[in-house]
C-alpha cells in the first residue's frame, strides 16, 4: 500500500463523515466514499479484483459507468420524479437555465489553456453543469482516463452547492434585488404536462441529436409520471431503479479512484477548473436574470438565476435560503425550480453538443 | 501566456464555446416559445376534444377507500336513526 492509497482512503472516510455528520448528499457520498476505500485496498496482482481488471465483479459494475449506461437510467428516474409545472407556468425562466451553461463553455477555454486536449477540455467543462450523471456520461465518451476525477469533482461540487453559491449570489446582487417578490405561478393543466415531454424532446433532439440518450430518458420518465396511466412504471423509475443505479454508479466511480490513476497533477487541475466552472455558472445565471430585468415589467428576483445550474433541487433550496435570509416572507423555491429543471435540460443539451463536436 | 492563447486557438476553444452556447440558447428558447404557445394550442384542441377535468385531475380512487367511505357514511346514517 502506498501513501497515495492511504490518502485516498482518508478522503473516502471524509466523504462518508461529511454525509453522516453534515448530511451533504449522503445518497451519493456514502457509496462514493466507501467505493474509494475499496478501490484503494492494494489488490493481489494475479487476481482480477479492481474495476480495471477484466473479469472482476467491479469491472462489470463499472461497465455501466465506462460505457455511459448508468447516466441515462438516472435521467429516467429524475424525469419520473420531476414536476415541470413551475417551468411551464413561467417559460421565460427557462432562459436562466441556458445562461448558467456559460460555466461549461468558459471552462473549456480554461482547460485548453491548461494544456488539456479538446476532448478532455469538453469533459472537464461539463462539471459546470453541476450535473453528476451528465458529467460521467460525457467523460466516458470523450475522456475515459479522466472519468474518476471528473465524477468525483462533479459530485463534490454538487454536495457543496450550499457553500459555493451563496457568496457569489450575494456578491452579484443588491439587497433591493434580493427582496424582489415574484408573482405566484399560474396553474398548469394536465394536458400541458403531458404534451410537454413529447414536444420538448422532439425540439431538443432535432437540434442536438447527441443528447438523445440523456434527454430521451429524462422526458420518457416524465411522460411515465404525467400520463397518469403508468404510475407503477413511474414509481419504479423514481424509487427502486434510480436507487439501484445510484448505488452502483457511486460505488464503482469511487472504486475507480485508485491513487495510482487519481492522484495526479491533472486531477488537481480538474478540481480547480470544476470550482471555476461552477462559480461562473452561478454568476452567469444571476447576471442574466439582472439583464432580463431590464426588459421585464414583472421583475425576476436575480437570486433565482443561480438555480440555473442543474443541481436539482439543491440550488433551488439555496435560492430559497438566501432569499429568506433577507425576507422570511419571500418564497422563491417554486420559482427557482423552473431554471433548475431547465438547467438539467440545458446541461444535457450542452453535453450532446460537445459530444457531437469533439468526438473523434 | 502566449502558449496558452495558442492552445486555445488550436483547440478552436472560442468558436466551440460561442457556437455551443448559442445552440443551447436556441434549443431552450424554442422550448420556452413552445411552452408559451402551448395553452393557446391546447385551447384550440379543447374545442374539438374537450378535456375531461374530472378524469384528468383526480387520481384513480382505490376500491377499498370507496368501501371505507361508504361504510363510514352508512355508520353515520345508522347512528342518526
Amino acid at each position: 500500500m502506498t501513501c497515495g492509497n492511504a490518502l485516498m482512503m482518508v478522503i473516502g472516510t471524509v466523504f462518508i463523515s461529511l454525509a453522516i455528520i453534515k448530511h451533504y448528499e449522503p445518497l451519493l457520498l456514502i457509496p462514493i466514499g466507501f467505493g474509494i476505500i475499496v478501490g484503494n485496498i492494494p489488490f493481489i496482482e494475479s487476481m482480477p479484483l479492481s474495476v480495471y481488471d477484466e473479469g472482476s465483479v467491479l469491472y462489470y459494475i463499472y461497465f455501466g459507468v465506462k460505457e455511459g449506461v448508468f447516466p441515462p437510467l438516472i435521467f429516467l428516474g429524475i424525469g419520473a420524479m420531476t414536476d415541470f409545472s413551475t417551468m411551464l407556468s413561467n417559460p421565460k425562466l427557462i432562459l436562466l437555465g441556458a445562461a448558467a451553461q456559460i460555466g461549461i463553455f468558459l471552462t473549456i477555454i480554461g482547460a485548453l489553456a491548461l494544456d488539456f486536449g479538446p476532448e478532455e477540455a469538453g469533459a472537464i467543462g461539463i462539471i459546470g453543469g453541476a450535473d453528476g450523471p451528465t458529467s460521467i456520461f460525457l467523460a466516458a465518451k470523450l475522456a475515459p482516463d479522466l472519468l474518476g476525477a471528473i465524477a468525483i469533482a462533479a459530485y463534490s461540487y454538487m454536495a457543496l452547492v450550499p457553500v459555493i453559491q451563496p457568496p457569489i449570489m450575494r456578491l452579484l446582487t443588491t439587497k433591493k434585488e434580493r427582496l424582489i417578490h415574484m408573482k405566484p405561478s399560474r396553474t398548469v393543466s394536465k394536458r400541458e404536462k403531458m404534451v410537454f415531454p413529447i414536444a420538448s424532446f422532439i425540439i431538443a433532439a432535432l437540434i442536438v441529436p447527441g443528447a438523445i440518450s440523456l434527454l430521451g430518458m429524462l422526458f420518457f420518465g416524465n411522460l411515465l409520471k404525467e400520463s397518469l396511466v403508468t404510475e407503477r412504471l413511474a414509481n419504479t423509475a423514481r424509487t427502486a431503479l434510480i436507487d439501484i443505479v445510484t448505488i452502483l454508479l457511486g460505488f464503482s466511480v469511487g472504486a475507480s479512484t485508485q491513487a495510482q490513476t487519481f492522484l495526479t497533477g491533472n486531477s488537481l487541475k480538474i478540481f480547480a477548473l470544476g470550482a471555476l466552472s461552477f462559480s461562473i455558472a452561478t454568476a452567469g445565471g444571476v447576471l442574466f436574470a439582472k439583464f432580463m430585468n431590464i426588459f421585464l415589467k414583472d421583475k425576476i428576483n436575480p437570486l433565482v438565476g443561480a438555480a440555473g445550474v442543474s443541481a436539482v433541487p439543491d440550488s433551488a433550496r439555496v435560492v430559497q435560503m438566501v432569499g429568506q435570509q433577507e425576507d422570511p416572507q419571500n418564497f422563491l423555491l417554486m420559482h427557482a425550480m423552473a431554471p433548475n429543471v431547465a438547467g438539467v435540460i440545458g446541461s444535457a443539451i450542452a453535453a450532446g453538443i460537445l459530444w457531437s463536436v469533439l468526438v473523434k | 501566456m502566449n502558449e496558452a492563447i495558442q492552445r486555445i486557438i488550436n483547440g478552436h476553444g472560442i468558436a466551440i464555446s460561442i457556437v455551443s452556447m448559442l445552440i443551447v440558447f436556441l434549443a431552450l428558447s424554442l422550448i420556452s416559445l413552445f411552452i408559451t404557445l402551448l395553452p393557446r394550442i391546447l385551447d384550440l384542441i379543447a374545442k374539438v376534444f374537450p378535456e375531461n377535468e374530472q378524469q384528468s385531475n383526480t387520481p384513480p380512487v382505490d376500491d377499498q377507500i370507496i368501501a371505507a367511505i361508504g361504510f363510514a357514511l352508512h355508520k353515520r346514517n345508522c347512528t342518526r336513526k
